[in-house]
């Protein structure tokens, strides 16, 4: 009985003040074969000290009569540490008088077992403060990731809210602009604005829609509905379409699409993906630069990769890269917008896929985007 | 504004929309812009350029912000006419700004109208 317990990963530990080596011997005894292991202190110096740096028990047996600081003192200042104060802390006593029991109370305990006691009973109230501490440290951590989502979620109205503000302005005022100016604004003028209205409300439709994405995301409920199809038909679709708008800046796309064959995906994610990193590297381009779009295979997954000529990404920033309203330092040579969120959500609609969209990229020589979709997918819908 | 020859001004806002904007106030008032930049470091080599009779400075803007575009412009055209562009969560730079002499701020969800009158004001009183 007097071998050292062995530290079971989920043993709680007890620790037991007490002067009187007897007693010590009878709470070892009671609980040491239940599967607690038992930290034992002569006085209540000594379990502060031996608190002050050893891991917090799980909960401690309190003798009040000692030699010392007495037991209630003893979890008075238990009670005042921030390292402390959680520990539950029973008292154990010959000292069964009204007003001891509220002195134990008052102290900072949560139970009073009077001496003698049957073993039963220290066991079955160990049990339950241990149980109940357990469920408090529980709720605690969940609070305070609720507390944690709730600022993000704040952050993420307010960043919003100033993207959305900014071509407000810029609308009203062209509006205004329009109306006052009757006709004396030139024709060509007049149609430079409302083209800018047109495309700053675009980008704002844009934005929405990538919240309302996020938002759907978030709430666990995106549903892919997957069917089998190319993916390589499906790129060369897409690249058709963003040919002319590469040509613009004179980038070339070049494609190496191998052939994969059919598998099942969610189309139109797959396609918002693809277009979101294209159109990215669109963005971040210069003029005169090559994009190298390639579709390969392994013998689990289908890769898709979209590299650049563009700036790069430093290491810092491909940190934050998947994360909702990152923009980098890295500005689109065009004048496009960007909104933050569509690294965010492509990476949310490839995890929903069962696969991982990876970055390389080294500063000043280019970015290299890859997402890979398993053949097999144990998609779970979210 | 009443001068003889055109005022001639300098937009700095990293949002192309916004400077469209504020470019057509500015022509409807007989500025003639004669440059935008896209953020702080743009702005300040704008400004050593053409050298303008005002220049309008958005704060939050990339690579440098207005804040220190405007130190940089201060510091080498201590005669600059800079109006700082703002948005309502920038109130502790704006006092900075002013501080360290920039003309006057715009919020830049103010109606147009008033945005010409602020200007207006302000450059008759520089």
């Amino acid at each position: 009985m007097n071998k050292p317990p062995l530290p079971l990963a989920d043993s709680q530990t007890v620790l037991c003040v007490d002067d009187t080596p007897a007693n010590l011997d009878v709470l070892w005894r009671t609980l040491e074969p239940r599967g607690y292991r038992i930290q034992v202190a002569p006085s209540g110096e000594a379990a502060l000290k031996l608190l002050e740096n050893a891991p917090p028990p799980d909960l401690i047996l309190m003798d009040v009569m000692m030699p010392g600081i007495d037991g209630y003192e003893t979890c008075r200042r238990l009670k005042s540490g921030e390292r402390t104060r959680d520990i539950p802390v029973l008292f154990v006593t010959a000292r069964n008088q009204p007003e001891d029991i509220v002195q134990a109370f008052e102290a900072g305990g949560v139970d009073y077992i009077p001496k003698p006691f049957r073993q039963e009973e220290v066991c079955a109230r160990v049990a339950a403060h241990i149980g109940i501490e357990r469920l408090r440290r529980e709720l605690r951590e969940q609070n305070s990731a609720l507390e944690e989502l709730s600022e993000q979620k704040s952050r993420f109205v307010g960043m919003a809210a100033h993207d959305l503000r900014n071509p407000l302005i810029s609308i009203r005022g062209f509006a205004e602009l329009l109306l006052d100016s009757e006709d004396e604004l030139p024709a060509a003028e007049r149609r430079r604005l409302l083209q800018t209205i047109e495309r700053v409300s675009g980008d704002m439709l844009g934005l929405i829609n990538d919240m309302l994405d996020v938002t759907t995301i978030e709430s666990g409920k995106l549903e892919l509905s997957m069917a089998s199809s190319s993916l390589k038909q499906l790129i060369e679709e897409r690249l058709k379409i963003f040919e002319n708008i590469a040509h613009r800046k004179q980038i070339a796309l070049d494609a190496e699409l191998g052939e994969t064959g059919r598998r099942m995906l969610d189309g139109a994610r797959i396609i918002q993906v693809f277009d979101n990193l294209l159109s990215n590297a669109i963005k971040f381009s210069p003029e005169n630069t090559r994009i190298k779009i390639s579709l390969a295979q392994d013998a689990e997954s289908d890769l898709v990769t979209v590299a650049d000529e563009g700036p790069g990404i430093s290491e810092q920033e491909q940190e934050r890269l998947f994360e909702a309203f990152e923009k980098l330092s890295a500005r689109p040579t065009g004048g496009e917008s960007s909104t933050g969120l569509g690294l965010a959500i492509a990476k949310k609609m490839i995890e929903g896929h069962g696969g991982s969209l990876e970055v390389y990229s080294v500063l000043g020589e280019g970015a290299s985007f890859s997402f890979r979709l398993p053949r097999e997918i144990n998609h779970d819908g979210n | 504004m009443t001068e003889t020859r055109r005022p001639r001004a300098v937009i700095a806002d990293d949002e192309s929309h916004i400077r469209t904007l504020m470019k057509t106030a500015l022509t409807s008032m007989n500025c003639e812009v004669v440059a935008e930049a896209s953020n702080g470091a743009e702005a300040l080599d704008a400004y050593r350029e053409y050298k303008p009779d005002l220049m309008l400075l958005d704060i939050n803007m990339p690579v440098t912000n207005g804040e220190e575009a405007l130190a940089g412009i201060l510091a080498e055209f201590p005669k600059a006419f800079v109006i700082m562009l703002t948005s309502v969560s920038d109130a502790d730079t704006v006092h900075r700004c002013l501080e360290q002499g920039a003309a006057f701020y715009i919020r830049k969800d103010t109606p147009i109208k008033e945005i010409k009158q602020l200007i207006r004001e302000s450059w008759s009183n520089r």
